[in-house]
């Protein structure tokens, strides 16, 4: 996944997209419990808004989490009873079934991607919306960015949009020094004068 | 953003403090057997495993899934410190369970001389094993604060002062005398833990900003626990120590053996709440 | 498509009869398939716990404003309840006391209905607020020049546009997303400039943020008119061809005209340099731009020749003193848009602000005509402002006609001046009104003055909500007759708003109902039956009217019949055979486009070139027909200057920043006004800072006030006060204090919404001259810690 800071104007239809998507049942078990339950309600991803700057010379900007599917993923490694794996396609997935919610994947991972989901009793996070990738179809939250900003494709295929972008050297990658190998770039916002 | 960590809490602690207090006594128990104390150690022994496995109990009970924790043996990841964790606590439960249930119930094997010392050996091989596996495992993560070889070595140097504490209450249980030479053992590994843990303090400045919070949180929100640990726990045993030599007493033991655990107790708690990570968000 | 006044289109996922995910339609011309976090929330809104499941009553009038004391009713008791009323009301000969009054959903796609329900009983007091209270005045201003302007039928060219000028808008933070993505998929290629006092969502994207101070952007625009004219960037071809600039003014302001043309529209002269005399604009091979000329008596400038004039006095200078924007900054974007091609201001949508709002949005108008940014590009007209007429008049008997007139408002005829129930519910001027039927309506939350509006539903003899949710204002109804979601129902045919294309969509039920609820047109038409067999056949005939029938009374059998038969769809069936439309693609598809964006533009282009606008005479008009006719009757004041001019807001010069602030409201992302504020993500997903008062923060320091104080903003002229948290910020001006107007719930029926600050208690009942708008921007306060 390549996340253009430029385009993202911090409108959360990411966030909202991937809980309608993936996350429905929960929804509505903590719209049944009020909200503080909606309060606490954790995230496959979510934007924060930075401020910077002294009146009138001030930005806005924004940061995106979400799992990054790493190559060389900690919480993997981590996990005791091999629930947390990668799939060929490098996608970092959950096995509800063997996770015992001892949280040790929530301490390993760098990015802060994992939570223990109560409803599901399981840990969760983001899966690249892997069952609409094997309809042909993108992540929940890329197809519903109104301005563009999320893209995904083939980092295999060197001649995918998103392949492009990332060997154009426009993208950077965070916590590099981790070792992680994360698959999720962002292009950093830029200042126009 | 720094993010306190907030999936570990109050039971992990008491899982560690139980658990490296338990193995801990068990090798002391043990090494005091093999000079010739039988029927006490096997007891103070049992002191050990029942400490283990209750830490144990509430681990189990801090797992959202805790029913399916047996995945841990039937599919173990065997790059995860904590599947060998299960494996030496597991093991350690077994062996030094079978070595000290003698000390409750009549058992064939407990006067086989042979079968004892091997189940001792291997109760104590696995019981060190538990007692360093801990801190390891919590330095395989992205909390700063935990990521360091200090905090294998503090894990392992408060579960032998600690070990130290359940025995003398032990003993003092039954109306035993401690050894002169595992107190003084005590006031080393105390000596040690006190240097290790103010290591913490003394490289935070020039360590990371989540290890920099981390260091604050201990200053600030949990400043109380702290200075508990310090005077409690690190000074606190050598007055007492220093103390005993003028006015020996068996109150002034029973008084050490409980600030050994809970500088043990404090330790970890202190580090496993003042965790906290460095997010790029 | 979503009930939301953005119309997007979208497709609902459902399994098992439940709705699952909601996406948008690719198809879809108008939001190309993107939704925003609304949007995706939408599911969420059929199964909110908190939604009306049946209608009810109330017989305590004394309970108004809480959710107490109602019973549940059968449909049958609350719609017998409502006609025995009417009934009550027509037999007394009282039937005039009846008001009408809608909210979007209803302006967005109801407002035929409405008003066929109160021409059929009898009343002439029926309008949609938002007219006065969001987009009247900004249109108004863009049609003096353009013929139409309203939000949903003009667009901007974002995906060719090069240097954008955004003033009083915030699309990126509204995120309507027609416009927030055609806008955010090309940011980086055109050069943004944003012109607000607050650093907005949108200023946040921009290459240039201008803070300006509320209320003075004529003044900005018309120093860059200035700019571009002194420094000559203007387009002389695009104004010969396409505008009125070439025609010929006599000295005492009256334009040369030549009679009408069989469309009616008003024929001018021009000065024909190449002839050397005055002709129509149509015979003319090279119009003078410039100059002073004689035609037979009298000595004429052409329309260009005196808005040089005019605008001369405009400096950049002259606009720093007013606006606080450097000189040097204004002197340099005027250059820079005038040399960029193509540029245009961006057109707004919610603009009721100030009393200049009409003014402004004139000379953004006219500053586009300079650079040649109006109808071929820059700004657009869509499918729905192709083929729009102007408003119509409303009675001369309807109350928000008579208090518009009687304050002196020149477009009172159009009926917007919902603000004059006020005084017919309090006091019964120009005469009483006893009974309001609300329709989707927020009023006690969005209307002006809204503590006044509380006490007045308090003296109604009868309150009526139609609504989906127990929102603060169906709190104080006496029936409450709940509304199906739009995911649980069929709909009417409407027009695709917004989008580049002409086309029509409509909205498919995803489930069923999930409550006893009803369509509105269901209720609507429930109780017209009981009214009587004329009323109800009348009514059909008067929802054909409103339709915009051709012929009215074969359409009316036509619904009505086709209504009995099949219902809603029914109706749908018949509005599609009567434009020729596949009724089959468009209920699987639930969209139909009938002209593409490149036909469309052309169109126009043609269209403007003929003088086919809907403009007096039919073109881009730089001298304002329209305008003029107000001067004519009501003498000269600037905010209806014909051509253009500075004209002051209420509060110019009023907030001195150290004790005394202007105040500026807006939208949030994650919010449809007041409407989803009880949505249960949304309404969490909302960064807390967002619903707290934005203060300067050195200004906050010098205050002694910090991030969630408790603080109390006290309006100057009315003393009305309301509380606030405080978030000092280096995002505002000095002199303001922003708010968003989406937050202030007081009901205890809705479990989801969060705190904030309700904007309108603040502002006081006014109306702006030209028209009517309700000047919710001239607000200055004092701010005290609470």
């Amino acid at each position: 996944m390549v996340i253009d800071l430029n385009k993202c104007v911090g409108c959360g239809a990411c966030v909202m997209a991937c809980i309608a998507e993936n996350r429905r049942e929960q929804a509505f078990k903590a719209i049944a419990e009020g909200l503080p339950a909606l309060e606490n309600f954790k995230k496959r991803t979510y934007v924060n808004t930075y401020i910077v700057g002294t009146y009138p010379n001030v930005a806005v900007y924004y940061t995106h989490m979400i799992c990054q599917h790493c190559e060389n993923p900690p919480c993997v490694s981590v996990c005791p009873t091999g629930a947390s794996f990668k799939t060929k396609d490098g996608i970092v997935l959950v096995d509800k079934t063997k996770c015992i919610g001892c949280e040790y994947c929530v301490q390993a991972c760098p990015y802060g991607a994992r939570f223990w989901d109560p409803y599901l009793r399981s840990i969760d996070k983001c899966t690249f919306c892997e069952h609409r990738l094997e309809k042909g179809m993108d992540p929940a939250c890329v197809t519903t960015c109104p301005t563009g900003a999320r893209l995904f494709g083939d980092l295999d295929d060197p001649n995918s949009a998103i392949s492009k972008l990332v060997n154009s050297g426009a993208t950077t990658v965070f916590k590099k020094e981790e070792g992680t190998k994360p698959k999720v770039f962002y292009i950093l916002p830029m200042r126009k004068r | 953003m720094i993010e306190p960590q907030h999936a570990w809490d109050i039971k992990i602690v008491l899982d560690l403090t139980l658990g490296g207090m338990g193995v801990a006594t068990f090798i002391i128990a043990f090494l005091y057997y093999l000079k010739g104390e039988k029927e006490f150690n096997i007891k103070a022994a049992l002191a050990g495993i029942v400490s283990l496995l209750l830490g144990l109990l509430v681990l189990i009970t801090h797992l959202g899934k805790p029913e399916a924790a047996f995945y841990t043996m039937l599919t173990p990841n065997l790059g995860s410190v904590m599947t060998w964790g299960v494996f030496f606590n597991v093991f350690a439960l077994l062996f030094g369970g079978l070595f000290a249930l003698p000390g409750l119930i009549k058992l064939p094997y407990a006067n086989n001389e042979k079968i004892m010392k091997i189940l001792g050996t291997l109760g104590s091989i696995f019981s060190f094993l538990v007692m360093t596996y801990t801190g390891t495992l919590l330095a395989r993560s992205s909390i700063h604060l935990w990521r360091s070889p200090a905090t294998p070595l503090l894990f392992l140097l408060v579960a032998l002062s600690s070990g130290v504490g359940l025995y003398a209450l032990v003993a003092y249980t039954l109306k035993k005398d401690v050894p002169g030479e595992l107190i003084n053992f005590s006031m080393i590994t105390t000596l040690l833990a006190f240097v290790t843990m103010t290591l913490y303090f003394a490289l935070a400045n020039i360590s990371t900003e989540a290890f920099r919070f981390s260091v604050e949180l201990m200053l600030t929100e949990y400043m109380w626990a702290t200075l508990l640990l310090y005077l409690l726990g690190f000074i606190g045993p050598f007055a007492v120590y220093f103390y005993n030599k003028k006015k020996p007493s068996k109150t002034n033991l029973l008084i050490l053996a409980v600030l050994l655990i809970l500088q043990s107790f404090l330790a970890r708690y202190l580090l496993v709440y003042a965790g906290a990570m460095e997010l790029p968000w | 498509m979503h009930d939301c006044p953005a119309a997007c289109q979208l497709l609902a996922r459902v399994r098992d009869g439940k709705i699952e995910k909601i996406e948008g339609n690719p198809k879809g011309p108008t939001n190309l398939g993107k939704i925003c976090a609304r949007g995706q929330s939408a599911l969420f809104r059929t199964y909110n716990p908190d939604r009306l499941k049946k209608p009810l009553i109330r017989n305590d009038p004394g309970q108004r404003g809480s959710f107490a004391g109602f019973t549940e009713a059968s449909w049958d008791q609350a719609l017998d309840a409502v006609a025995s009323h009417l009934k009550k009301l027509i037999s007394e000969g009282r039937i005039k006391e009846v008001a009408m009054i809608g909210g979007w959903a209803v302006c967005a796609f109801h407002e035929p209905l409405l008003k066929a329900f109160a021409e059929t009983i009898g009343t002439p007091n029926a309008i949609g607020i938002p007219g006065g209270a969001c987009y009247f005045p900004k249109a108004f201003g863009w049609s003096t020049a353009i013929g139409v302007g309203a939000h949903s039928q003009i667009l901007t060219d974002y995906e060719n546009i090069k240097y954008l000028v955004v003033i009083r808008r915030n699309f990126f933070g509204s995120i309507s997303v027609v416009h927030g993505t055609r806008a955010g998929q090309k940011i980086g290629n055109y050069k943004l400039v944003v012109v607000d006092p607050r650093f907005s969502e949108t200023a946040a994207k921009a290459d240039l943020w201008l803070p300006i101070r509320p209320g003075t952007d004529l003044a900005f625009l018309l120093a860059l008119i200035n700019v571009v004219i002194s420094e000559g960037l203007y387009d002389t071809d695009f104004l010969r061809k396409f505008t009125n600039a070439p025609m010929l003014v006599a000295d005492d302001g009256s334009p040369l005209t030549a009679g009408t043309d069989a469309a009616g529209k008003i024929k001018y002269l021009v000065w024909d340099l190449a002839q050397n005399k005055a002709v129509k604009h149509e015979e003319a091979i090279l119009p003078a731009l410039e100059g002073e000329f004689t035609v037979g008596d009298k000595k004429a400038k052409p329309v260009f020749q005196l808005l040089k004039e005019k605008v001369a006095d405009y400096t950049p200078e002259w606009a720093e003193k007013i606006t606080g924007i450097p000189a040097a900054t204004i002197k340099q974007v005027g250059i820079e848009f005038g040399k960029t091609r193509p540029a245009a201001v961006d057109t707004g949508w919610h603009d009721p602000k100030y009393k200049n709002s009409v003014m402004t949005w004139r000379a953004a108008a006219i500053l586009n005509a300079l650079v040649g940014g109006l109808i071929k590009d820059g700004i657009t007209i869509t499918g729905v402002g192709s083929t729009a007429t102007p408003p119509s008049d409303v009675k001369e008997e309807s109350v928000m006609r008579m208090w518009g007139t009687k304050q002196g408002v020149a477009m009172a005829s159009k009926g917007f001046t919902f603000q004059g129930f006020l005084d017919a519910i309090e006091k019964g001027d120009p005469y009483k009104i006893s009974t309001v039927f609300l329709f989707s309506t927020n009023l006690v939350m969005t209307g002006p003055d809204s503590t006044r509006w509380k006490n007045a539903f308090k003296k109604l003899e009868k309150v009526i909500a139609l609504d989906i949710y127990p929102i603060d204002t169906v709190l104080y109804a006496d029936i409450i007759l709940p509304e199906h979601t739009f995911l649980e129902k069929d709909d009417l045919l409407f027009g695709m708003t917004y989008a580049p294309v002409v086309g029509f969509h409509t909205r498919v039920a995803a489930v069923q109902p999930l409550y006893d609820t009803r369509h509105i047109i269901d209720i609507v038409v429930g109780i017209v039956k009981r009214l009587g067999e004329d009323y109800y056949n009348k009514f059909w005939v008067n929802y054909a009217k409103e339709l915009r029938a051709a012929d009215p009374q074969a359409m009316g059998a036509k619904l009505k019949d086709a209504y009995e038969k099949e219902g809603v769809r029914g109706m749908r069936k018949v509005q599609a055979s009567a434009r020729n439309l596949d009724v089959a693609k468009l209920e699987s598809e639930g969209l139909i486009v009938v002209k593409d964006a490149v036909t469309l533009r052309k169109e126009m282009i043609q269209k403007t070139l003929n003088g086919q606008l809907l403009t007096p005479s039919g073109r881009i008009e730089i001298f304002s027909f329209a305008l003029n006719n107000i001067k004519a009757k009501k003498g000269y004041q600037p905010y209806w200057d014909p051509i253009v001019a500075w004209a002051e807001p209420e509060v110019y010069g009023k907030a001195d920043g150290k004790t005394t602030f202007y105040v500026v409201y807006g939208r949030v992302p994650t919010m449809t006004h007041t409407a989803t504020a009880d949505e249960p993500f949304l309404s969490v997903l909302t960064p807390e800072f967002k619903r707290m008062a934005w203060i300067n923060r050195s200004v906050a320091e010098s205050l002694g006030i910090k991030k969630g104080d408790k603080i109390k903003l006290i309006s100057v002229e009315t003393g009305a006060s309301v509380e606030a948290v405080a978030f000092p910020t280096d995002l505002i001006r000095e002199d303001t204090i922003w708010v968003s107007s989406d937050f202030g719930h007081k009901s205890e029926a809705l479990h989801f919404t969060k705190f904030g600050v309700p904007y309108h208690t603040l502002t006081g009942v006014k109306a702006d001259p030209v028209a009517g708008g309700i000047m919710s921007q001239e607000v200055v306060v004092r701010v005290e810690k609470a």
